[in-house]
């Protein structure tokens, strides 16, 4: 079996167009998030969002802005960034994508979406095809679709067929953005905060949501990153469509599923999912203190980004593991009193230590829960 | 060696699970079909009512598939992989139009929930108790050697015993549903087709004929 690496990624997001650009915000703790108005729902929130004018600009040099949505646009801006620093042909046959987004082109219902995109794109395959044509790719993607938890389902998903054999490279493309549609429906579940949110803190009222797209490329062929996907799991809670479970079972077996072959010692920085509901932060502290992980520095990154749906398990886990390869801590924006029964070791400011192995979680809409461990290659 | 050890399919009238289930509806209108075939299989399960309709038909034919399957295989070990083309896009735009008719904005949360496709993973998981690895994939058509390639490699890898591996397409009143419930069995007296792409297509594609 050949060993799996990551030769290259994107984050795309409000704080900026690259990784780089990401971290450095994140390093010194710098949000994307915003104020903004909702016209249709006549709702403030605060959110990360991409001005649609800063994204036609940069997408200008690559072709026509016209005949692509914003999310398309930010998705292209993010591969094409990626493969630049992984540098490999897309269009060979042993390349495939695997998309990960809960929505979408869900925008498109919308009557004022723009004339040239044909409404079919509303269809995620419709989407993803749109996208890998344009990088000349004609292998048939896999698109992940599994709420909150796709991103990082996406990557094990990837890890996973490579080791199968059949590719030599993986491109994990994880969008999503911020509409009314997502917003109404999180704000009628009472899950909004129209303040800037706060994980794990006593005064949490609820998510920010964000625009982002990650993109990270897999090989099986070439040397990249000096890390290593340790382990990865998905499970189900089996309890509640729309609310995670109170005793955080199913997150704590997706944990112990992906520590297969890594001592729970070993860890030294937790990225939790922390998206600042009562509910979730109150699961995740449950578990983190079951698995015997809650002295462990933990952090949520939703207080930069906003939760980004479908590309937050990417963008998390792209900022997972380069705390590792930057040595940074980075702090966890909107925390200052301990809001959870049993407490977690939240990072309260970005400082530098030397990390070895992450845990990254997340859970969603369904039951679902999914873990994933990075590691420091040993050289 | 892992089996197929039995497939389910669900078209607007009709349920079918191998030779040992076949409930029929006379109903024209889609949730009324839906009901008289919940009925059929006399089941009690309130939540049904609650669900959106490609869920429905989710559980239904889960329903009648599981009811004929006997397994011992523990909840923890079982998975579930759907595919379809639709993602939730039916009730997405059922939603969008309830939310954004101009001088209305009533946002349902009940229905918003339902504008993610796997939240019927989650209906299944919870109605048969599986806790184990999940997807949702989207895509045109059943991407059946990819997915069973992936099964597969759970199964090899040990994270499996058991799993749900189908197609559930709703959209538009279009309905097209196919489950197999996939088994690692030690012996194979009753001859069980193996979990191969060729055996899954070819059942999908014999019952999607009938």
């Amino acid at each position: 079996m050949s060993e799996i690496s990551i030769i290259g990624d994107n984050i795309t997001s409000p704080l900026g167009w690259t990784t780089k650009k990401n971290f450095a915000s994140l390093s010194q703790g710098v949000t994307g998030l915003k104020r903004h108005y909702s016209k249709s729902l006549d709702l403030f929130h605060n959110s990360g969002i991409i001005e649609i004018s800063q994204s036609e600009d940069l997408f200008t040099e690559l072709g026509n802005a016209e005949n692509f949505t914003k999310l398309e646009m930010n998705s292209i801006l993010s591969i094409k960034n990626a493969l630049d620093i992984a540098d490999i042909d897309p269009t060979g046959k042993d390349v495939l994508f695997v998309f990960s987004t809960t929505k979408g082109n869900i925008d498109l219902l919308k009557h004022s979406a723009k004339a040239k995109v044909p409404r079919k794109r509303r269809f995620l395959q419709n989407m993803a095809k749109a996208i890998t044509s344009f990088f000349g790719n004609k292998i048939k993607p896999i698109l992940i679709s599994n709420a909150c938890i796709s991103g990082v389902v996406a990557i094990i998903t990837a890890q996973r067929i490579l080791k199968v054999g059949d590719y030599k490279h993986i491109i994990v493309i994880a969008c999503d953005e911020v509409t009314d549609f997502t917003l109404s429906g999180f704000n009628s579940l009472k899950a909004l905060s129209q303040e800037p949110c706060l994980p794990f803190d006593a005064k949490r009222k609820g998510i920010n949501l964000g625009d982002a797209c990650g993109t990270i490329i897999l090989s099986a062929e070439k040397k990249g990153y000096p890390i290593e996907i340790a382990g990865g799991a998905s499970t189900n809670d089996a309890n509640h469509i729309s609310g995670p479970s109170r005793d955080g079972e199913g997150m704590i077996r997706a944990i112990q599923q992906s520590l297969l072959g890594t001592d729970v010692s070993e860890i030294d920085f937790v990225s939790a999912h922390g998206t600042a509901t009562l509910f979730n932060d109150e699961m995740e502290a449950k578990a983190l203190k079951s698995m015997n992980l809650h002295e462990v520095p933990t952090n949520s990154f939703k207080g930069y980004w906003g939760h980004t749906l479908g590309a937050a398990g990417v963008i998390e886990c792209i900022a997972s593991y380069h705390s590792i390869l930057e040595n940074t801590l980075v702090g966890s924006i909107g925390f200052s009193n301990q809001g959870t029964t049993d407490p977690v070791n939240i990072i309260r400011k970005s400082n530098k230590k030397t990390i070895n192995a992450v845990l990254k979680t997340a859970s969603g809409f369904g039951g679902c829960n999914a873990s994933i461990i990075f590691k420091k290659k040993a050289i | 060696m892992i089996c197929i050890k039995q497939s389910s399919f669900l078209n607007d009238k009709h349920l079918q699970v191998g030779k040992k289930l076949n409930i029929n509806s006379s109903r024209v209108e889609m949730v009324e079909a839906l009901k008289e075939i919940y009925q059929g299989l006399n089941v009690s399960y309130p939540k049904f009512f609650k669900m959106d309709k490609m869920s429905k038909s989710a559980f239904l034919a889960a329903e009648g598939l599981m009811s004929c399957c006997n397994t011992l295989v523990e909840k923890e070990k079982i998975g579930v992989f759907l595919m379809n083309k639709s993602a939730s896009l039916d009730t997405d735009e059922n939603y969008f139009e309830k939310t954004f008719t101009p001088g209305e904005i009533k946002p349902n949360p009940a229905l918003f929930v339902y504008t993610l496709p796997n939240i019927m993973l989650g209906e299944l998981s919870i109605r048969h108790g599986f806790k184990g690895e999940q997807a949702m994939w989207i895509g045109d058509q059943f991407d059946v050697q990819n997915l069973v390639n992936y099964v597969t490699l759970l199964f090899e890898e040990q994270r499996i015993n058991g799993a749900i591996v189908g197609w559930v397409e709703f959209y538009r009143g279009v309905q097209n549903v196919f489950l197999s419930w996939v088994e690692r069995i030690s012996d194979n007296p009753e001859a069980f087709a193996e979990f191969t792409s060729k055996n899954v297509e070819s059942i999908y594609n014999k019952i999607n004929r009938v």
